[in-house]
């Protein structure tokens, strides 16, 4: 209130399955500080509403023979300078404090709540109208027109808050504006609408409950502004009547006399401070309730990697790959954990996974996501996400061990060795900038060439990635490019350093079907045109049948099959690799026997520690039950982790 | 035309009316104030013609309308009439003491801004004990009243210590003085919007270290010193700059208070006071240039926002 409009609301999560109002309240008192908060906030209002039966003393009774006496057993919290009980001013000075500011933030919610509502859901003119009048109210400084007003009501807090109370509306207004907003374009409330719910039911029983906590978080914040505003008020001599001490005129009083007794300044300020804090710690705990509101809420994705059971296992001593495929990349045992629940425990995402890739031949990378693809790649240049860890494995790039280096040492190959492209070339750019200027500070870092030079450069790279105005499309900004344009601008980046070894996770997926096949071809040419060596993340078999040499499939965190491309797509020899190949568009009759693959990948803790496909899989028997399933050979140079392989094959006909 | 000019156009249209209404409210407080102004001022020892006299000459016995388009017309010219208590004019008042509280307002940013960045950016790349003891402190800094922590530094650094001065104010031809004097108002104003700057940027920048576009530039190879002050940061601004607008206007509110804590004669100061004496004309023009600063501030706060966010450019 006191520092005018309130922030932007963000959008609630209203789609949320709903728990019983009351369970989902009593969440809040899960946390030690909002439970203390809620006892502190009740017992200040307790000893405020029954001051005159508990205090010790009356809060105005002087006594000048004890003047500044410290704490004694007639005087818990000491006297003042007119020899006045501390503590018993204390426990009737938050009483004109807490109605004062409960009148402004009752004023400000009656007046802003219904015509945000309205103007929210409505829309049109009179979302037009109110939201100027809230416009208004911002160019207004409460704060200000409050100390003014007291000229003709001085001391009239009734009348001094109620003005505050008015002129908050208008930032109550427009945040229950922009929430009402969010709600009414979710889906279910068209559902509601057709349904014939009039509108009255529509906002009490779907707009009402979802607004509610945001609402409430902002109500116990403007409680919290009004408490200052009125105590700053009283600290000024405007706010309150002397006949009546609150914790604000106490400081003040306090202030006259800190060099003859410097504690009197603790008492008003700690009940003031702990008042102010309790109402904050309950508004920002209501607020962690709606999950993903807002920034105020942390990410809870550490507590997604509960403590499971133990997955490493003793790896029995095999190549990576068999001896001629050794080449350019070669990745063994490469295990990336998460820490987990306890101390010292931590949860592998990636399981001792080892693939190969030679100069100028394309590996795909095939699973469905969350089996650990993405951040098996994100491993080679030293770039998984926080606060995941390599514990094991080795990384050899061109002789160089990447597991385990310094970042200093990983930047010397970011860009220059290894170029990298993800999956929302949107999301890629930096959007604060144009894409010539990202282009060229990665240009001129990679080469150390001139500010000109780099220009030149850019424009050619430009080109180089089909794009046919590279001069214009360099002054664009990302959000100004659509998203093939986008993702060429992101290939000429992670090619800026002519890498050896290119990444490209899910190159094609967030773009339009036709721009798909262009961005595939544009990378085959480039690899070809350069011999790089790429690493395709695909979960698209068509993507691996038109690109790929040789393929990876993977599966909760492991390597299920492995082999050359052509061999892998005709023959499968794992069941998973049979069950993607199915639910592809396209799919060949050869292997009708799976027809989609039924459920979804588990999440990490819940991997079984025999076959973890076993749970899907069409096949499944006790053998698949028995223990943990190693990758062994199938034919040459194709491997699958499945101990019914040779079945699989004999049912193809292979 | 370019779309940010295009939109200081518009608010511009808006802030216009809003200060007409501004202007209009204020003058109209003066006509709630019961009693008349010469009874009050001239105190009770005064006769009934020298009462009648006094509000003649302040013409406050003419038609209301007659008044307040005679006051609208001469306030549009930057003449706001003349103080009731000491017949400078009001404009010439203020003027006087606007330096003192755009000192404090500066001086405070200048503290705050690049503090907060330096907390709120190492809370964000230390999530641990750092960040969680930052929170706690952000906690109880927001909630501490700006006079308590003025009146306890003034105990600790001008009365125990005598480091700086309790009250008072040397103007600028003086700059250490200057600074001095300032010294624990600014400090006193700063450290409850500091830590709550703070945790806008640590918010901000949380939020932007976890976009892909982070991780593609370290990917291409850009060191860690570009990616973070260059881009991170650079993404994180735009919410940034909307809480320095809040807290520039939080600042007015409390520049009020700490003016009159530590004596400094500026607006705030000259607003109180004007309020205690029932100054009407210097009331009305404290809360105009008030409402005038917060248009602009608001007015600033929107296209500083748009020129750190591309996005919000248009096309």
């Amino acid at each position: 209130m006191l520092a005018g409009p309130a922030p932007e609301a963000a959008a609630p999560a209203g789609a949320e399955p709903r728990q019983p109002a009351a369970a989902r309240w009593l969440r809040v008192l899960r946390s030690p500080a909002s439970a203390a908060s809620l006892l502190w906030l009740l017992a200040v209002v307790i000893v405020s509403a029954f001051a005159s039966a508990l205090a010790p003393d009356s809060p105005l009774q002087q006594n000048l023979t004890a003047l500044f006496q410290g704490s004694s057993l007639h005087h818990l919290l000491g006297t003042d300078e007119l020899g006045r009980d501390v503590l018993s001013r204390l426990m009737f000075g938050g009483a004109t404090l807490l109605w004062g500011s409960a009148e402004a933030t009752a004023i400000a919610f009656a007046l802003g709540v219904p015509a945000g509502l309205l103007a929210g859901y409505t829309g049109r003119t009179p979302d037009r109208v109110l939201s100027w009048v809230a416009d208004l109210s911002f160019a207004l400084p409460a704060f200000i027109i409050v100390v003014a007003l007291a000229v003709i009501y001085p001391q009239n807090v009734l009348i001094l808050m109620g003005a505050l109370g008015v002129i908050s509306s208008g930032g109550v207004l427009r945040f229950t504006r922009n929430l009402t907003r969010a709600v009414r374009d979710e889906l279910y409330i068209d559902a509601a609408r057709v349904a014939g719910l009039t509108r009255r039911q529509i906002l009490t029983r779907h707009i009402l409950p979802v607004i509610t906590p945001p609402l409430v978080v902002q109500a116990c914040l403007g409680m919290s502004v009004g408490l200052i505003v009125l105590a700053s008020l009283s600290f000024l001599g405007l706010g309150t009547n002397p006949e009546t001490p609150n914790w604000g005129q106490m400081i003040y009083d306090a202030s006259q006399q800190i060099t003859t007794d410097p504690w009197l300044m603790v008492p008003g300020g700690a009940a003031l401070v702990l008042t102010v804090i309790a109402l904050n710690v309950l508004g920002s705990s209501v607020r962690d309730l709606a999950p993903g509101t807002g920034p105020g809420s942390r990410p809870r994705q550490r507590a997604r990697y509960r403590s499971g059971r133990a997955v490493l296992q003793p790896n029995p001593a095999m190549p990576a790959e068999p001896a001629q495929a050794i080449g350019l990349l070669e990745v063994r045992d490469l295990t990336v954990a998460f820490p987990a629940g306890g101390r010292d425990r931590s949860q592998p995402v990636v399981d001792q996974v080892s693939f190969a890739v030679r100069a100028g031949e394309t590996l795909g990378l095939v699973g469905e996501s969350g089996c650990g693809k993405t951040v098996s790649v994100l491993a080679i240049p030293g770039l998984v996400p926080d606060p995941g860890i390599v514990p094991r494995g080795s990384i050899s790039f061109d002789g160089i061990e990447l597991a385990g280096a310094r970042q200093q040492g990983l930047r010397r190959v970011r860009g220059s060795r290894i170029g990298y492209i993800s999956q929302d070339p949107m999301a890629a750019l930096d959007p604060s900038f144009t894409i010539g200027s990202q282009l060229r500070e990665v240009i001129r870092r990679l080469s150390g060439c001139s500010r000109r030079e780099a220009k030149t450069r850019c424009a050619q790279a430009l080109g180089e990635v089909g794009i046919a105005d590279p001069a214009s499309t360099a002054r664009l900004f990302p959000h100004q490019v659509s998203g093939g344009m986008a993702q060429r601008v992101a290939i000429a980046r992670a090619l800026a350093g002519t890498p050896d070894l290119l990444i490209a996770d899910e190159p094609t997926t967030a773009l339009d079907v036709t721009v798909q096949a262009e961005i595939l071809d544009l990378l085959r040419e480039l690899k070809e045109r350069r011999n790089m060596a790429l690493i395709m993340v695909t979960h698209d078999l068509g993507v691996v049948a038109d690109a790929c040499d040789r393929v990876a499939v993977m599966y909760a965190g492991q390597i299920v099959e492995q082999g050359s491309a052509d061999e892998v797509l005709a023959t499968p020899r794992h069941p998973y690799t049979a069950g993607l190949l199915n639910s592809m568009p396209g799919d060949r009759p050869a292997a009708r026997r799976l027809d989609a693959i039924p459920g979804a990948v588990p999440a990490p803790q819940d991997w079984p520690s025999w076959c973890r496909f076993e749970p899907r899989c069409p096949m499944a028997a006790d053998p698949c039950r028995a223990g943990a399933i190693n990758l062994t050979e199938a034919g040459p140079g194709r491997r699958t982790r499945c101990v019914r392989a040779a079945e699989l094959a004999a049912a193809a006909g292979t | 035309m370019s779309p940010i000019l295009k939109m200081t156009f518009g608010r511009l249209a808006l802030a216009l009316p809003m200060l007409f209404a501004v202007a209009t409210a204020t003058f109209f407080l003066q006509q709630l104030v019961p009693g008349d102004p010469g009874s009050f001022i001239l105190g009770k020892d005064a006769t009934q013609a020298e009462i009648r006299q006094f509000d003649a000459s302040l013409g406050v016995n003419r038609p209301v309308l007659a008044q307040y388009s005679s006051w609208l017309g001469r306030a549009i010219r930057g003449d706001l009439g003349t103080s009731w208590t000491s017949h400078a004019p009001v404009t010439q008042t203020l003027l006087a003491a606007a330096p003192v509280t755009l000192s404090l307002a500066v001086l405070v940013m200048i503290v705050i801004v690049p503090l907060a960045v330096v907390l709120g950016t190492a809370a964000a790349l230390n999530r641990g004990p750092a960040d969680r003891l930052l929170q706690a402190i952000a906690g109880f800094a927001i909630a501490l009243p700006n006079f308590w922590i003025g009146t306890g530094l003034v105990l600790l650094l001008a009365v125990d210590l005598r480091v700086f001065p309790a009250t008072g104010y040397t103007g600028l031809s003086d700059p250490a003085q200057w600074l001095r004097s300032l010294a624990l108002p600014v400090a006193a104003l700063a450290i409850g919007p500091m830590m709550g700057l703070a945790l806008q940027v640590r918010g901000a920048m949380i939020d932007v270290l976890s976009k892909d576009y982070i991780r593609s530039l370290r990917a291409a190879g850009l060191p860690p010193r570009s990616v973070l002050f260059k881009h991170a940061l650079r993404n994180a601004m735009p919410p940034v700059i909307t809480t320095i607008g809040f807290q520039l206007l939080g600042l007015l509110a409390g520049a009020v208070v700490i003016e009159q804590l530590f004596n400094l004669p500026g607006i705030g100061t000259v607003l109180v006071t004007s309020v205690s004496a029932h100054d009407v004309p210097l009331v009305q023009g404290a809360v105009l240039l008030f409402a005038v600063v917060v248009v602009a501030v608001n007015l600033l706060t929107d296209i500083a926002a748009a020129v750190a966010n591309p996005r919000a450019r248009g096309r």
